[in-house]
């Protein structure tokens, strides 16, 4: 009876931290930052949670993908799984979800920049903060990444692997107060709902702004594969000849004076998908694009990103180059 | 290991369970395993400087008696070991907590030779009194007699005194998390612009105090509680020094274990050295008083010098110690003046407007010691003052720039919060001459949920700030 006196007590005393605790891990919407719903809706299509349709074509990469191709612009069936900050890792684990819950889709577009080549980017700030990749997936990138040295690189912000999985897995309040205090400023639930709509709406389109001035790859003094990302974006390309799938290794455009500036980055990273190309030059079904186009900055929104018009131009363009492969 | 990490947590309730279901006679090799544990984590070479330093004070002690220029010598030696290894950062031999211990065992050798301390024939209760881990790496500094007889008795389980010691930690974290982490985020971001107006300097550097007070007595809050949660007393360190009326008030109430130990170990000693008694004696009768006066000074510069250099040895710290120095000089020569005009006044002296114009008068004279310690050099603070007194810029502060600088609205209004909590905290000690958690400890039920609740949601609401380190582990 003492015993269960004290007990109560605790439970009385330490009330609001569990109720802030089960607040955390049951409403997300209610606090994440804007970019939350954009993982959550490509999550819910992927696992199969939506009334949406599978699609033929699906495009994967990172932000300069998003807000690169319009789906609808593209074809009927076509949905932009591409995700702000992602790697050839999320690339690969939204294909493989894909298939196994929605099906084989008839084409993938994928592109990564070189920044996310050389970089995890939002692997703890996106994917295992916003539970993108489950827990097994998330061991799956340690295991590797340590497995080729590369933890360094995995962990630069402090995170200490599978320690810190397990605080994003439980909803730990030391790694979700930041979001639930900044929502306090905003209507972080409308905020939410409304871009989840977009995107279905919008099929996965997203235009962006980021807040830096230059390019991501413009700080960048030398490009440096990381050979975790490399291992991703290949066996990225081996599923689709596994299952079949068209696939197209593409790199978005570019504003003309970003590419002249950052050449020491674009040479090494033109000569990777020289490589890339070599050794999958024996499969019909892979496209591997070796070349950066470049555009005028009037179609980009900043230094990385297409505005809509830039990702009308680009859309046809790869419209007219898949369509016309796809009609050989 | 830092007291506010998962790391600790797990450690301390492992350590805690363990010294309770463990016979009473074992309880203190427990604490010494957890302590060279912890101070493990924290730094390797650091327990093998600790344990060395130890032997040497232990195998001194024995000896001290017999040789008497040999408690001298290896005091001297172990104070220029302490500031040298501040001003050369050697990696073989961590300074980190060496500020502390050093002067734990010299008070404990001095207190061997004055005999009133019988020489610790056991090596590792030595060890545990320099390096038991609540106070390790911040102090308070500890004297051998109280605490070492605290490790000689075993504890038994007791409720309320557990109680008292989470409230304390609790406390100390809310000093720590909520007011301290926000002041260090804003004054982190004030250091890293150039650009930053006059006024927004000026609030970081009136911050600066703040924010030394609330993380080094949050910090010491929390070895306190954890210590009580032992069943271990250690002393206080702070008691509401912001409401001190004199300096000579203010160091009494601020790291007043460090105050004391200047005192008995620099102040007396030299004061009663054969040196100056020969100096007074020389002047005869009528210029013994002077002569006293004088040598009092002498004595109060070098404890201030010493206090500056314990710190660090930057020029900053020099400049921080000769400005107290000459500050607690001047307070002492003017006393009498002082006492003479209270005494005529006394209808003004006894006003509050009175009190309260001593105490701001105080806290303003003890400012610049904090910004000494809050700066990261003594340019720095010249550049703080050349933008206070040229690009002033008062509409920063209400125009939203000050939200650039890594604090946004909610976390200036939670730091407000903290930081009038603390206020009224501080003013209830003050008053009651008791401290909070004593006070909140004797409250009823409700009204303790209502403490705790608040505590606890200000805390969780600051883990949105990144923990830094403690300000005072440093020294």
């Amino acid at each position: 009876m003492k015993a269960l006196k004290v007990i109560g007590k605790v439970m009385l005393i330490f009330l609001p931290v569990i109720a802030i605790w089960v607040f955390l891990a049951a409403f997300p919407m209610n606090y994440m930052d804007g970019e939350y719903s954009l993982y959550n809706q490509t999550k819910d299509y992927i696992y199969g949670e939506t009334t949406l349709e599978p699609s033929d074509i699906i495009i994967l990469g990172d932000s300069k993908a998003k807000s690169g191709v319009l789906p609808s612009r593209l074809s009927e069936s076509c949905f932009n799984l591409a995700q702000g900050g992602s790697t050839s890792v999320e690339a690969y684990y939204t294909l493989k979800n894909y298939i196994e819950h929605m099906g084989i889709p008839k084409t993938v577009i994928l592109s990564e920049s070189a920044y996310h080549f050389s970089s995890f980017d939002g692997f703890w700030s996106r994917d295992i903060y916003f539970s993108f990749l489950n827990p097994k997936e998330a061991c799956e990138v340690i295991d590797k990444a340590g497995e080729l040295e590369e933890e360094a690189f995995l962990n630069s912000n402090g995170e200490q692997g599978k320690l810190t999985l397990l605080e994003y897995r439980i909803k730990s309040p030391t790694k979700y107060m930041s979001a639930l205090v900044n929502s306090f400023k905003e209507d972080r639930l409308t905020i939410n709902h409304s871009a989840y709509e977009d995107m279905v709406n919008r099929k996965g389109f997203k235009t962006f702004v980021s807040w830096w001035p230059t390019s991501g790859e413009y700080d960048m003094e030398h490009l440096t594969i990381l050979r975790t990302l490399d291992y991703y974006y290949r066996k990225t390309i081996n599923l689709c000849i596994e299952n079949g799938i068209e696939v197209y290794s593409l790199n978005m455009p570019l504003i003309a004076t970003t590419y002249e500036e950052c050449e020491n980055i674009w040479r090494p990273f033109s000569e990777y998908f020289i490589q890339l190309k070599k050794d999958y030059a024996g499969f019909d079904n892979v496209h591997i694009d070796t070349e950066f186009a470049s555009y005028d900055e009037k179609y980009f929104d900043d230094a990385d990103h297409l505005n809509e018009d830039g990702a009308i131009v680009y859309t046809d363009s790869l419209k007219e180059m898949i369509l016309g492969e796809v009609e050989q | 290991m830092n007291f506010l990490s998962l790391l600790f947590f797990t450690f301390f309730l492992v350590l805690f369970i363990l010294y309770y279901v463990l016979p009473k006679k074992a309880q203190w090799i427990l604490l010494l395993a957890g302590s060279i544990v912890f101070y493990f984590v924290l730094s390797i070479p650091a327990v093998l400087a600790l344990g060395l330093e130890t032997l040497i004070v232990y195998t001194a002690a024995k000896k001290v008696r017999e040789q008497k220029g040999l408690v001298l010598v290896l005091s001297l030696i172990l104070i220029i070991l302490m500031i040298a290894l501040k001003a050369v950062p050697v990696k073989l031999i961590s300074s980190l907590g060496m500020s502390y211990y050093t002067l734990m065992l010299i008070g404990y050798l001095v207190d061997v030779y004055n005999e009133t301390v019988e020489p610790e024939k056991n090596y590792a209760r030595l060890l545990l009194f320099a390096g038991f881990f609540p106070a390790i790496s911040q102090g308070p500094i500890n004297r051998y007699p109280a605490l070492a007889s605290q490790f000689r008795i075993g504890h038994e389980f007791e409720s309320e005194k557990i109680k008292k010691g989470l409230i304390r930690f609790g406390w100390g974290a809310f000093k720590k998390m909520v007011i301290a982490n926000r002041a260090v985020a804003f004054m982190a971001a004030v250091g890293a612009n150039e650009k930053a107006a006059g006024s927004i300097v000026l609030l970081c550097l009136i911050l600066m105090p703040l924010n030394l007070y609330a993380d080094f007595s949050g910090c010491v809050d929390m070895a306190l509680g954890i210590g009580q949660m032992l069943g271990i007393d250690l002393p206080e360190n702070f008691r509401q020094p912001y409401f001190s009326r004199s300096i000579p008030e203010f160091w009494r109430r601020w790291h007043i274990t460090l105050s004391a130990w200047m005192k008995d170990y620099i102040y007396y000693p030299v004061m009663m050295s054969k040196l100056v008694k020969k100096f007074i004696k020389a002047g005869g009768k009528e210029q013994k008083k002077s002569r006293t006066k004088f040598a009092s000074c002498a004595a109060l510069m070098v404890l201030w010098i010493f206090m500056g250099l314990w710190h660090g040895t930057g020029w900053k710290f020099l400049f921080m110690g000769i400005y107290c120095g000459i500050v607690f000089i001047l307070t002492y020569l003017l006393e009498p003046v002082s006492k003479k005009f209270d005494e005529s006044h006394e209808k003004l002296t006894r006003t509050p407007i009175w009190k309260f114009w001593q105490q701001f008068r105080t806290a303003f004279l003890a400012w610049f010691p904090t910004i000494m310690i809050g700066v990261a050099s003594f340019s720095r603070f010249l550049n703080y003052l050349v933008r206070i007194f040229t690009d002033f810029r008062i509409k920063k502060i209400f125009d939203g720039g000050l939200l650039k600088f890594d604090l946004n609205e909610i976390q200036w209004i939670l730091l407000i919060l903290g930081f009038l909590a603390m206020l009224v905290g501080s003013v209830i000690e003050y008053n009651h001459r008791e401290t909070i958690t004593d006070l909140v400890a004797k409250q009823k039920l409700p009204v303790r949920i209502i403490i705790y609740w608040f505590v606890l949601i200000m805390i969780m609401l600051s883990l949105s700030i990144a923990n830094t380190e403690f300000v005072y582990a440093q020294f």
